[in-house]
């Protein structure tokens, strides 16, 4: 599961590390952040995702590493609803700059809500379970 | 599994902030050392997106143009999202046509405006292209007079123009401000 999750994470990390001009288009898309935010984030959740990727893959500080991967797709996925509620038909961003097309909200969010099934799953496995 | 019991909540919120600084680290300092630097503040102002710039290539309108056209029942306006997002919401009158439906449902859609109507093509956020590649479908097809209104449902809504939800009365009833 782990494997799974931080290879997502690693996969989608890596396009916005190659462009991450286009991700800050991205992101402004969003209509979320104050200007002044969106090319901070740009330049540093893509290391973020790389990061906990690899981190879940060896299995380095796993409980942190979990936690903030449930964090990150909790956010992910309230951005999307958030947007798809306001009738904002953006593109996810998730794992392309590529804006062009239908944005295919609706399959996103099901990969998403999919995605934080996995993080929950290790969570429970990773932090609660083994906490008590 | 002894490992494992060492696992708790505030091991996990401390790892997460370390993980956190160092991915925040290495982020600030690839982009200082790569060759295409990001300015950390970036100007994002509307219509200012890296990924659609404000073009005046001739096939956009402005807001203004658009609204007066609206209010002078003198354009046609197409709404290039997904059927689900007309129906939330789109600008009155507007007929939807969205990108993927446009070779099935073009004839449909447009059966009774003819060649030379001013077309405004709409969709919403700055990097939505739908409308623009559907205007561009328009003018293949002999449309003469297709314009495309960027960010279109967004800054209608912002301006608090007319605006109207549901889905059009029946398939080919399709109530239009033109």
């Amino acid at each position: 599961m782990r494997l799974l999750l931080g290879g997502i994470f690693v996969w989608a990390s890596i396009y916005k590390i190659l462009d991450p001009t286009a991700f800050a288009g991205v992101i402004n898309n969003y209509q979320l952040l104050p200007d002044a935010l969106i090319n901070g984030f740009a330049v540093t959740l893509p290391w973020l995702e790389l990061v906990l990727g690899v981190f879940l893959i060896f299995g380095l500080w796993l409980p942190g590493a979990v936690v903030l991967s449930n964090v990150l797709l909790v956010v992910f996925l309230g951005a999307l609803v958030f947007n798809m509620a306001r009738g904002l038909d953006i593109h996810c961003g998730c794992f392309t700059a590529n804006t062009i097309g239908n944005p295919k909200t609706t399959s996103y969010l099901l990969h998403n809500a999919a995605l934080i099934t996995v993080a929950a799953y290790l969570l429970f496995k990773v932090v609660i379970r083994d906490n008590t | 599994m002894k490992k494992a019991q060492k696992r708790n909540w505030p091991v996990a919120v401390w790892q997460s902030g370390a993980i956190l600084s160092i991915a925040v680290i290495i982020g600030l300092l690839t982009n200082q050392w790569r060759p295409d630097t990001l300015p950390l503040m970036g100007d994002h102002a509307a219509g200012n997106s890296s990924s659609l710039e404000a073009k005046d290539d001739g096939l956009r309108v402005s807001l203004e143009e658009a609204q007066s056209l609206f209010f002078a029942q003198a354009a046609l306006f197409l709404d290039t999202r997904s059927r689900e997002f007309y129906e939330l919401g789109h600008i009155q009158g507007a007929r939807s046509l969205p990108l993927e439906d446009f070779e099935e449902r073009f004839g449909e859609v447009l059966k009774d405006i003819g060649p030379d109507v001013f077309i405004i093509t709409y969709c919403d956020g700055n990097s939505c292209h739908s409308s623009e590649l559907v205007a561009l479908e328009l003018l293949e097809k002999g449309c003469m007079n297709v314009h495309v209104l960027d960010d279109g449902w967004t800054l209608w809504q912002q301006h608090q123009l007319p605006t109207a939800a549901g889905p059009p009365m029946h398939p080919n009833d399709h109530t239009t401000a033109y």
